[in-house]
């Protein structure tokens, strides 16, 4: 992570509100991040265009739009399709990953249900590598 | 002189009449003896167990007659005969309670209905029988003895009991997936929570009951996961595949968390080993699920044995046999016959959930395979698998591409 006071822009997208502001708390607290929240599927594309985001954490089961139409909206528009894509879900019994892994494509899959710090662990790998 | 002439007759004919009768008599015990042969050898042919049992004084006496029933309880006649008291001894000890009650009911009443009841084979393990009691009187009236009918009924017992559980089993399922998916959305917010609160109080003390919750809360997000993998009601994804290779996939897996443990792995699998028809990923499940069990029986270290080799089962069909055997603590009599129920676990303060072996026996019996445990505390413990196997061609190289 380094002591770089350039602060990497996080869009988290989960219909529980109360999820999308513990978990901008908990990433802004302890990493060099600025968090956008949105608990409305529809208004993403609209938003990652606005901010342009380094990384979107995408909940995958929601009820107004699934998490899965929502990324292939997003790579369906140019000014969107190049913002890497993290499926962030709760979900991780042996058979649902694969079949997400199926479904999710060149999108990176990351457990709602681990620590913090793992999740910043694997929030930084993500962005160092989609630097190159 | 007349009359003498007229007894003479008269003896004559009583002499004939008596001749005849005794004629009679004779082709009679004749009948009556190929009759008791044949009831014999039916009784003896039946596989059922009957006997018959005096009443002495209002009380039940010795067995007086009873028919070979090897093949129910293990003992001969012989064997009665000269014990009196073996027939009431193999009655399991649970279920003394009900037949002395259907004895004394047949006293009372002249009338009992049929029980069910566990008795001790003689090589130790236990049968369920079927008892129905039939009252014998004397010509006087008195009750004397009954006569008992004594079926084998363990086959159907234990059908029983397997429907009761697979009926508790997918009413679970179904439940249980929707139940899963819907609990880790608010354990999340609820680790988030807990995070957020470990980095914003200092207070000491605090710390540790954060670890607690967060521990609390990872433990039931195994419950959810397991319970999917419990409730999903998938049949299997067959190929015929080698299953050794299975098994050495699973260990790769598990290899670096069993070598931390000082846990060392032997492997026996026979060269021939026939292919057989299964789902890969399911069966890594059942594996990693029985190794996992077996790691955590040994927390000292030790050794797990996996053997894999050709076998007949009892109806002489060809089966694969896997045998994982480790060195660990072994599993208590109770705790072995409750060990594939849903939810029992002796390890809930280390996280067991309880689903570990009821998934690896949902999978196995989804195969149409069997799994049974062997084991005594102190001796370690034997789970073992067998599947069915397709003949042992080792039809043309299914090349998948993997």
């Amino acid at each position: 992570m380094g002591g770089s006071a350039i602060k990497k822009k996080i869009l988290i997208v989960d219909d529980e509100d109360s999820f999308c502001a513990l978990l901008k708390l908990n990433l802004e607290r302890r990493g060099p991040f600025e968090v956008l929240t949105t608990s409305n599927p529809h208004a993403v594309v609209k938003l990652v265009k606005e901010n342009q985001p380094d990384l979107i954490l995408l909940d995958i089961l929601m009820p107004e739009m699934d998490g899965m139409t929502v990324a292939a909206n997003l790579k369906g528009n140019k000014d969107t399709a190049d913002t890497p894509i993290a499926f962030l879900t709760a979900l991780a019994d042996e058979e649902e990953v694969r079949d997400i892994k199926g479904k999710a494509g060149d999108n990176y899959i990351l457990s709602k249900l681990t620590t913090t710090e793992e999740l910043i662990k694997s929030i930084s790998g993500i962005l160092g590598s989609a630097q190159i | 002189m007349n009359d003498i002439k007229k007894t003479k007759e008269q003896l004559i004919n009583e002499l004939s009449e008596l001749h005849n009768q005794n004629a009679e008599l004779k082709k009679s015990e004749h009948r009556l003896r190929a009759s008791e042969k044949r009831y014999k050898r039916f009784v003896d042919a039946v596989t059922d167990c009957i006997y018959t049992a005096e009443i002495v004084k209002g009380r039940p006496g010795r067995i007086t007659n009873i028919s070979i029933c090897a093949s129910i309880i293990g003992y001969m006649p012989e064997e009665y005969l000269a014990n009196p008291h073996l027939f009431d001894e193999m009655v399991h000890e649970d279920d003394r309670y009900v037949t002395d009650k259907q004895v004394q009911s047949l006293i009372a009443t002249g009338s009992c209905k049929p029980i069910e009841h566990r008795v001790i084979h003689k090589d130790g393990s236990v049968k369920w029988v079927k008892k129905t009691l039939v009252p014998h009187y004397d010509e006087t009236g008195t009750l004397v003895a009954y006569d008992g009918l004594v079926s084998d009924i363990t086959r159907q017992k234990e059908m029983e009991s397997r429907l009761i559980q697979s009926e508790t089993i997918s009413s679970l399922g179904v439940l249980s997936a929707g139940v899963a998916h819907e609990i880790k959305n608010p354990l999340a917010i609820i680790l988030q929570g807990i995070e957020l609160l470990e980095i914003s109080l200092l207070k000491e003390g605090v710390d540790d009951v954060l670890a607690l919750m967060k521990d609390a809360v990872f433990r039931a997000s195994r419950i959810t996961r397991d319970l999917l993998t419990f409730s999903r009601e998938n049949t299997p994804a067959l190929e015929e595949i080698d299953l050794a290779r299975v098994i050495n996939e699973t260990l790769s897996l598990v290899d670096h968390i069993f070598s931390l443990k000082q846990i060392k792995i032997v492997r026996n699998f026979s060269p021939d080993l026939p292919r057989v028809r299964v789902d890969s990923n399911q069966m890594k499940q059942v594996f990693i699920n029985l190794l996992t069990n077996a790691a955590e029986a040994m927390p000292e270290g030790g050794t797990i044995t996996i053997s894999a080799y050709n076998s007949q089962n009892i109806h002489n069909k060809k089966i694969l046999r896997i045998v994982i055997v480790d060195t660990g603590c072994g599993i208590s009599k109770e705790d072995r016959q409750r060990a594939f129920d849903p939810f029992y676990t002796t390890k809930k303060k280390s996280g067991g959930t309880g689903l570990g072996l009821s998934v690896a026996k949902g999978i196995i019996e989804k195969h149409k395979g069997d799994i049974r445990i062997e084991s005594e505390p102190g001796k370690g413990t034997s789970v073992i698998i067998e599947l069915q196997c397709y003949g042992n061609k080792m039809n043309r190289e299914v090349s998948d591409g993997r």
